[in-house]
């Protein structure tokens, strides 16, 4: 129990870490690199509190997948530091302001919930797979669906204009 | 772990993610930030299954890993498309139509 919540601190204040970075970074690089840390800590964090297979899952499809998906994008056009990047005019401080104050606000309300206590266990792949298949079974199919036609709009939108 | 703790956690990493959308002006940032607001809603709703213990959290998390794949993709491709252009910043970039292209 002890190492778990060991486990939790430390890798939480990776994420953190992690997603502070890649908002204050300059280069996009390095703000990827960022990404990648938080997602692995976040994968890790999921093993900590029961959730094996998404944990597993983040590490695969995130930190695998996407990040290295957006390494590639990022080395592949180039893309580097803009002068101006960071809004620093009123509306930029203005942002600061509504996002400490959302944040009080919802953890204010935090403070208040009341939640059960359950006996929780580790869930596995073949009961993660019973809901699925059971009663997520459309939205198991939409979000198959979706991955096709977000796939058909990315080689849509990056296919070059036919000579006419 | 107290559900408390996991809810607040991502709670600050979400508004992390807020912040840094609004905060930066290059697409590439403002995705990445995204993707930091949907892994907090996950961890959100892990927290919810560590309180009541259904594995309906879990799926759901599962099929929001699905839908960000999605997004992540159609997003790196408009992200090329403005690369295209020279300027991947988002105030500049307010068009998909052709009669942008052809200025």
């Amino acid at each position: 129990m002890i190492l778990k919540i060991a486990l939790f601190w430390i890798f939480a204040l990776a994420a953190l870490w992690g997603a502070v970075s890649v908002v204050v970074a300059k280069h996009p690089l390095r703000a990827a690199l960022g990404l990648l840390l938080c997602f692995f800590s976040l994968g890790v964090i999921y093993i900590v509190l029961d959730a094996s297979f998404l944990g597993i899952a983040q590490i695969i499809v995130y930190a695998g997948g996407i990040t290295v998906f957006i390494l590639m994008a990022i080395s592949l056009l180039g893309l580097k530091w803009i002068p101006g990047d960071r809004d620093l005019s009123p509306r930029g401080f203005f942002s600061i302001l509504i996002t400490l104050a959302a944040l009080f606000g919802v953890l204010g309300v935090l403070l208040f919930a009341r939640f059960p206590s359950n006996r929780v266990s580790d869930v596995n792949a073949a009961a993660l797979g019973q809901v699925l298949l059971g009663p997520f079974l459309l939205a198991f199919e939409l979000a198959s669906v979706i991955l096709v036609i977000g796939m058909v709009a990315a080689v849509a939108l990056t296919r070059g204009r036919r000579e006419e | 772990m107290s559900p408390q703790i996991v809810i607040g956690f991502a709670l600050i990493l979400f508004f992390i993610g807020v912040f840094g959308v609004l905060f930066r002006k290059s697409a590439i940032f403002t995705l990445m930030s995204l993707e930091i607001t949907l892994n907090a809603a996950c961890l959100a709703l892990i927290g919810a299954f560590g309180a009541w213990g259904s594995p309906s959290a879990q799926a759901t998390v599962a099929l929001v890993m699905a839908v960000a794949a999605a997004e992540v993709a159609i997003g790196l491709a408009l992200i090329v498309v403005m690369a295209r252009h020279e300027d991947v910043t988002l105030d500049a970039f307010t068009s998909l139509s052709r009669e942008k292209e052809e200025k």
